[in-house]
């Protein structure tokens, strides 16, 4: 593992400034004080409850939004990338048009994602619904037609937040194996969520946030440990009231 | 997985500290994405619709009936070829009138997007100014085939048209880009916007030729003078209605105009690239 980190934040703060004022402030600062490395080779846990800033945290990672203090740096010789799910999709385009169109947003050249049009459609297990337009879809088909298409991007460096699993439960297996096996072979992996038992499973480090503050920084188990002496509960206790963030298993296999 | 999985290059997304591009070079590594974005769009709003595309010369049609009504007939004007001149002043200024509007707020529209995914926020307006376009070109075929019943038939200035056709797209996208980058940080600016487009509308001699405001008018001479679209719309009537070349002079002007507001446009939707994901949530 090189000791230069792929990306440095380095006391980051992002800030959103308000239209309405609320408490008196236009200012609201969802991440406020960030302090992470991560490494080649490694899969990196951020841990945090809802609210805690993960998400924004995640869009300043891939380069989506520009900090407001701090430094944020990133190796540019790596790609990175947010794994997300029906980016642009138009609800009056077919599946297959809809994958070209969120394939390319998600970085890949038109030619590529149509070679790999045939691999979309044999994961997602759209079948005919493919050439349908994807107003027809069930939220399961639709969320399968996304992670179908998201993970035909490969860049150095995923970002994950808490998409682990979508579409019924056949689907989900599907999914979480591709994605587990992905997070194995990426040169780097970020993994965003607040269920501790996703990161003891994947991570090899963790960081953890709170209130837009990187509280904990270290090995898996030293960060369990502090979030459950600030926060109390168990993982398996915790594990129950938190489901990762998917599509309700409602949907009946295609 | 395959391996050509491991050795594909997604379009690395700048930010932080990260490599520099000038905003045309970063433009055209996405040229594919505008021209998808531009083709999936159009094909999205004409699915939406049961006549589809027909709407695009069917709206141009309706509203020239609705002024030869209005125009034509109840008032009527009483000066030769006043419903020509009407009509040409009339849909190129809505080209460009649309243009700005739809420009304007397409940066705001896309706010889903750009909150997943890195894109040059320049995009967005161009995406949108193509999606006019297309339109626009129905609209301009169907008052050229009015014109050419109506007697004023293809001549060989006609020839220019195409050059007068770009300046206004350059026209168009040049206001339109800064605009885009104001209206996710001051949204009621839309209204402010279409305010002023009206009054613009007017000092553009939709109605009128212009030399007939600085003739009874001369306080308004500014507005009517160094306003680019006036330009362009007496350049389409000398053209189409008079059937001789456009003032080439006129033409470089708002060429120089635009092109100098353009670059200043792509430099300011550059310095505020990462900030516009968060100003539009």
């Amino acid at each position: 593992m090189s000791r230069t980190p792929i990306i440095s934040a380095d006391h980051i703060g992002i800030c959103y400034r308000l239209r309405r004022k609320i408490a008196g402030s236009r200012e609201f600062w969802a991440v406020r004080d960030v302090t992470l490395d991560i490494f080649e080779g490694e899969t990196l846990g951020v841990l945090g409850s809802n609210g805690a800033g993960k998400s924004t945290l995640m869009r300043a990672l891939a380069g989506i939004l520009a900090v407001d203090r701090g430094r944020l740096t990133r190796d540019p010789r790596y790609s990175v990338a947010l794994l997300s799910l029906g980016v642009g999709f138009e609800a009056n385009l077919t599946g297959r048009e809809n994958a070209i169109l969120s394939g390319m947003l998600l970085g890949l050249h038109r030619a590529t994602i149509e070679k790999r049009l045939a691999r979309v459609l044999d994961f997602s297990e759209l079948g005919e619904f493919f050439d349908q337009p994807v107003y027809t879809y069930s939220s399961g088909m639709l969320a399968r037609l996304g992670f179908s298409v998201a993970i035909q991007v490969d860049p150095d460096v995923l970002l994950v937040d808490e998409v682990l699993a979508v579409g019924d439960a056949h689907f989900q297996r599907k999914s979480a194996e591709v994605l587990s096996e992905r997070i194995k072979r990426n040169r780097a992996v970020v993994l965003i969520t607040h269920d501790i038992r996703s990161i003891q499973a994947m991570c090899d480090r963790a960081v953890w946030i709170d209130r837009g503050v990187s509280r904990v920084s270290g090995s898996v188990a030293d960060v369990q440990r502090a979030y459950e002496e600030m926060t109390g509960p168990g993982p398996d206790a915790l594990g129950k009231a938190v489901v990762p963030q998917s599509v309700p298993a409602a949907e009946t296999s295609a | 997985m395959p391996l050509d999985l491991i050795t594909d290059v997604p379009t690395e997304p700048p930010g932080g500290t990260q490599r520099r591009q000038g905003p045309w070079l970063e433009l055209l590594r996405y040229a594919h994405v505008i021209r998808y974005q531009a083709y999936a769009s159009l094909k999205a709003e004409i699915s939406r619709t049961y006549v589809g595309v027909l709407w695009w010369v069917l709206e141009p049609l309706l509203s020239a009936a609705t002024m030869y009504l209005v125009f034509g007939l109840i008032l009527a004007a009483g000066r030769p070829n006043f419903f020509a001149f009407l009509l040409i002043g009339t849909f190129t200024w809505q080209w460009f009138q649309n243009s700005v509007l739809l420009a304007a707020t397409s940066v705001l529209n896309k706010a889903g997007v750009m909150q997943q995914v890195y894109l040059p926020k320049a995009v967005f307006p161009i995406v949108s100014l193509l999606n006019g376009t297309w339109k626009f070109f129905c609209t301009f075929l169907v008052l050229l085939v009015l014109l050419t019943f109506g007697g004023h038939g293809p001549g060989l200035p006609w020839l220019a048209l195409p050059l007068v056709l770009a300046v206004q797209f350059l026209l168009n996208l040049a206001v339109g880009l800064p605009l885009a980058v104001w209206i996710p940080f001051f949204r009621d600016g839309t209204s402010v916007i279409t305010a002023l487009l009206g009054f613009l509308g007017l000092a553009s001699g939709i109605f009128f030729r212009p030399e007939q405001v600085l003739e009874t008018h001369a306080e308004l001479a500014p507005f009517v003078l160094y306003n680019p679209m006036a330009c362009l719309i007496t350049a389409y009537r000398a053209i189409l209605l008079d059937g001789v070349w456009p003032d080439w002079q006129a033409l470089a002007g708002v060429s120089g105009f635009g092109i100098v507001l353009l670059g200043f446009g792509l430099l300011l939707i550059r310095r505020f690239n990462l900030t516009l994901a968060k100003a539009s949530q």
